[in-house]
């Protein structure tokens, strides 16, 4: 097939079809390399937490069944294998869902090849979103980290950080959809509904992403109030807090049931104290000494608190919760700071660490194996350079610009506030990497502007930027690298 | 939208005559049999522990003494001071004055020597469950179960350390 650009056709339109095309090409890259490197996943059996989120799948999959069929809901199994420890949000259970109920017993690569589809079908969307809103070269951007290939290896797992990455990109291209909406007095009602259900998808996915929903659900709030006058305000107004509302009626249910199930007070994770007490706290104190030492760490503290919560009738998260306190009390603003870099080293060290687990039966190091470490390890470096670039510039040139670098930042540093509460690993990149991806179409869009004959930037009308995003987005800049000269001083 | 409505609803509409999954339940750690009801490792005859506890640690440690660590929750040290010494007196035990480790010494004679050291934990977070542990020397006890649980540290806290 040949595509031919006429050139009477204007060079804007021309520019749009020759991204496109790279965005088309680019796309069909992904599907071949995931057909090619979902043999190394199809077999390998659940890891972790993925055991977690399966188990709940197949949970929630017979009470559906039990509420419309003749049997009896089992809310017990419900809560031992649902709510469990209440580390994690249902989610990608709820995404497993469909097929379980369809197929009880789907096998392991039936399952991964459901969640590879899944998430291919959840890219191409965000895709089309950020190309709708962003424009064709930012599509074409994400695009290229859609060929990160461990990426394409988590695409095929239970884990909810690289999903929950996915319907971030969502999130974040509505709401700077409508930001532009708020300035133009048009925000809806349903611009709140959708904007509420993303944000606690995202959630429902990974609780570690509270911190970006409630700074996301707040910057719509105020935006809101700052960028809209009169009438038009009171509708803003009313739309961020019906997307409140909605975020707060949908996380309701797992809270009721988790703090119901676990005796104590549950909004998203019981993993919270857990995980301060493992990275922070001293380990022989954690249950008030040492944990019993043929648990794990992150088992030991339930396993106890569930000991101290049989003696005493009390929950066992109140036990956890005060365990995690008592361990953390030589904690000192130096050992507080180092942790936390090593967190960071972990986070983005080794990107690849997790490839070692997928491949076929003696393949564990095979050429294939080889270039998905190295090829990760490169564009991973890109991705650096897109979050340094998400947390550190400032946009003036137009409104869109400015939203976009504001709500990546919001989400980037929200999403980065994990290493400050929780043991991170080299599973947890996924779920900020396309926002990395998104910084790095930010850094070329904010390079290409700098060239002589760019075109003007706005200044006046809907498009011109606004001195609160300016603000905004400096405040973010200055307090990241205040946060990381302090964390580094303080470190030692 | 409106067609993945209706798949949806004809999947969920199936999925009765579909079977049922087997969840496995297997990310949730079992709370193990008490440590001292599982009778593995018991105390001596007739002493019962009369406040909330569980042993975090029993060891043999040479000697012929096992030193059995166990938490008490909810109520104070002089508490815990008195309930032990009713527990052990009534099990026919006689206080013996003069310990060598500050704690509290009995005796019986088809036992021997046991004493238990009270310890209050420092720095403890507001309203905390758990307030601290005592310390029991007592003489090595044998295997009291055939049970397979006996063979498992989660119950009866052996191989732990502290």
């Amino acid at each position: 097939m040949t595509i031919v650009v006429s050139p009477a056709i204007p060079t804007r339109v021309r520019r749009i079809a020759r991204a496109d095309l790279v965005l088309a090409v680019l796309l069909l890259a992904q599907l071949v390399l995931r057909v090619l490197l979902y043999p190394r996943v199809q077999d390998v059996h659940y890891i972790g937490d993925e055991k977690a989120y399966v188990d709940a799948a197949r949970a929630l999959s017979n009470l559906v069944r039990d509420v419309v069929g003749p049997t009896p809901v089992d809310l017990g199994e419900v809560r031992r294998n649902v709510v469990a420890s209440g580390w994690f949000m249902p989610g990608m259970s709820v995404l497993l869902t469909p097929l379980l109920l369809v197929e009880p017993h789907a096998s392991i690569p039936l399952v991964r090849g459901y969640l590879d589809v899944a998430t291919g079908v959840l890219f191409l969307l965000a895709v089309l979103d950020v190309r709708r809103v962003l424009g064709p070269w930012y599509a074409v951007v994400l695009a290229v980290f859609g060929l990160v290939p461990m990426w394409l290896l988590f695409a095929a797992t239970a884990y909810g950080d690289l999903t929950a990455g996915l319907v971030l990109v969502l999130l974040m291209t509505r709401l700077v959809a409508a930001l532009r909406r708020v300035r133009l007095g048009t925000l809806a009602p349903l611009n709140g509904v959708g904007l509420g259900l993303l944000a606690i998808a995202v959630l429902y996915l990974r609780p570690s992403a509270m911190p970006l929903a409630i700074g996301l659900l707040l910057l719509l709030l105020l935006c809101a109030v700052w960028l809209s006058r009169g009438r038009a305000r009171l509708r803003s107004v009313a739309a961020a807090l019906i997307a409140v509302a909605v975020f707060g009626a949908v996380l309701l249910p797992w809270s009721v049931l988790a703090s119901q199930t676990l005796g104590g007070r549950v909004l998203t994770t019981t993993s919270v104290p857990l995980g301060l007490g493992a990275t922070f706290g001293d380990r022989d104190k954690r249950c008030f000494g040492p944990c019993d030492p043929d648990a794990s760490l992150w088992y030991g503290p339930v396993r106890y608190g569930r000991e101290v919560a049989r003696a005493t009738g009390r929950s066992e998260v109140t036990v956890q919760q005060q365990a995690a306190r008592y361990a953390m009390q030589d904690v000192t603003t130096g050992s507080y700071a180092r942790d936390v870099l090593a967190d960071f080293d972990r986070y983005l060290h080794e990107p690849a660490h997790y490839s070692v687990a997928y491949h076929p039966p003696g393949k564990s190091d095979d050429s294939v194996q080889r270039a998905v470490v190295t090829w990760t390890e490169r564009m991973f470096r890109l991705l650096m350079l897109g979050g340094a670039a998400v947390l550190l510039l400032v946009r003036r040139r137009d409104f869109t610009d400015q939203a976009l670098s504001v709500v990546a930042k919001v989400a980037l540093a929200g999403l980065l506030f994990q290493p400050f509460v929780h043991v991170s690993g080299a599973r947890y990149w996924p779920t900020a990497a396309p926002v990395a991806a998104l910084g790095l179409a930010m850094l070329g869009s904010a390079l290409l502007a700098l060239r002589p004959g760019a075109a003007a930037p706005a200044r006046v009308g809907d498009a011109a930027p606004v001195r609160l995003f300016t603000v905004l987005q400096a405040c973010c800049a200055v307090t990241v690298v205040a946060v990381w000269v302090a964390l580094h001083v303080l470190a030692g | 939208m409106a067609v993945g409505v209706l798949v949806l609803a004809v999947i969920v509409a199936i999925s009765p005559s579909r079977g049922r999954a087997s969840p496995l339940g297997i990310y949730r750690p079992p709370v193990p049999t008490e440590t001292l009801a599982s009778k593995c490792f018991p105390l001596p005859d007739g002493v019962r522990l009369d406040f909330p506890h569980q042993v975090r640690s029993d060891a043999s440690v040479g000697h012929g003494r096992r030193r059995l660590v166990v938490q008490y929750d909810l109520v104070g040290a002089a508490t815990v001071v008195a309930r032990l010494t009713d527990a052990l007196t009534t099990a026919g035990f006689t206080a013996v004055p003069g310990s060598v480790g500050g704690g509290l010494r009995f005796d019986r004679g088809d036992v021997g020597p046991v004493e238990a050291t009270v310890e209050p934990y420092q720095h403890l977070p507001g309203g905390s469950i758990v307030r601290g542990q005592v310390v029991l020397d007592l003489p090595v006890t044998p295997v009291g179960s055939a049970s397979r649980q006996c063979a498992d540290p989660g119950v009866t806290k052996r191989g732990a350390g502290g």
